[in-house]
């Protein structure tokens, strides 16, 4: 098992009652694997426009994740 | 890319003019300078469905923030060798509308490097800082702003 470390920013708080929480998963979770299972945990955000950044990385596609790893899901910016 | 400088550029609460004023008299000693550009973001009292924008509550990937922020920077004095200097700031916390939650100051030998890179930054950031604003109404419900490219 590792552990992973999730933030979510803006209204993904607002749905899924959470800004950070930390989960243990299993050792062959893969990035798409987690974001299926927060999508299943909190079917609210399937409604939701977002990126993912994997330890301040933006990925688009998939990648393994590492022990103790920071995944933040982020809506869109409103910055400036 | 060489080592970035992170700065800090989050402010709690509203920009004031009191700040913008001393930033300006802080650069009288940079005699090198002969342009500044300044921009200035305030917060809007939209009206959507009938309901009026009262403020906006700030809030950011920080640590990610800053480091989209140094990229930033880099960039623009890449790309304008006469760049003097450049400060940016962003509030968080709930600021109303009237007051400034965003302020860009840069300053270079000759006008056109200020005027572009000034335009740069704050097309970037923009774009490209984890930023996230909700919009309070009058009645305290909400909804999130999303910037475009207006």
């Amino acid at each position: 098992m590792k552990t992973l470390n999730i933030k979510y920013f803006g209204m993904l708080i607002e749905k899924t009652g959470h800004d950070v929480e930390s989960i243990q998963v299993d050792d062959s979770l893969s990035l798409i694997d987690l974001k299926n299972q927060i999508l299943s945990k909190y079917p609210l955000l399937k409604k939701c426009q977002f990126q993912t950044i994997y330890n301040k990385q933006h990925i688009s596609t998939n990648c393994s994740l590492e022990h103790n790893a920071e995944i933040a899901f982020l809506p869109p910016f409103a910055g400036g | 890319m060489k080592d970035k400088k992170i700065k800090n550029i989050f402010v709690e609460g509203p920009i004031t003019p009191e700040k913008i004023a001393t930033s300006i008299a802080h650069h009288q000693v940079k005699t090198n300078i002969g342009a500044h550009d300044i921009f200035l973001g305030q917060v809007r009292a939209d009206e959507i469905e009938g309901k009026t924008v009262k403020a906006i509550e700030y809030t950011a990937y920080e640590e990610l923030a800053l480091e989209k922020c140094a990229e930033i920077r880099e960039t623009a004095f890449e790309a304008h060798s006469d760049l003097t200097c450049m400060h940016i700031y962003h509030s968080l916390g709930e600021i109303a509308a009237g007051e400034i939650c965003f302020f860009v100051f840069v300053s270079s030998g000759h006008r056109k490097a200020a005027f572009s890179a000034c335009r740069d930054i704050v097309e970037a950031f923009k774009k490209e800082m984890p930023i996230f604003g909700k919009e309070v109404f009058q009645d305290e419900t909400h909804q999130w702003k999303v910037n475009t490219a207006e």
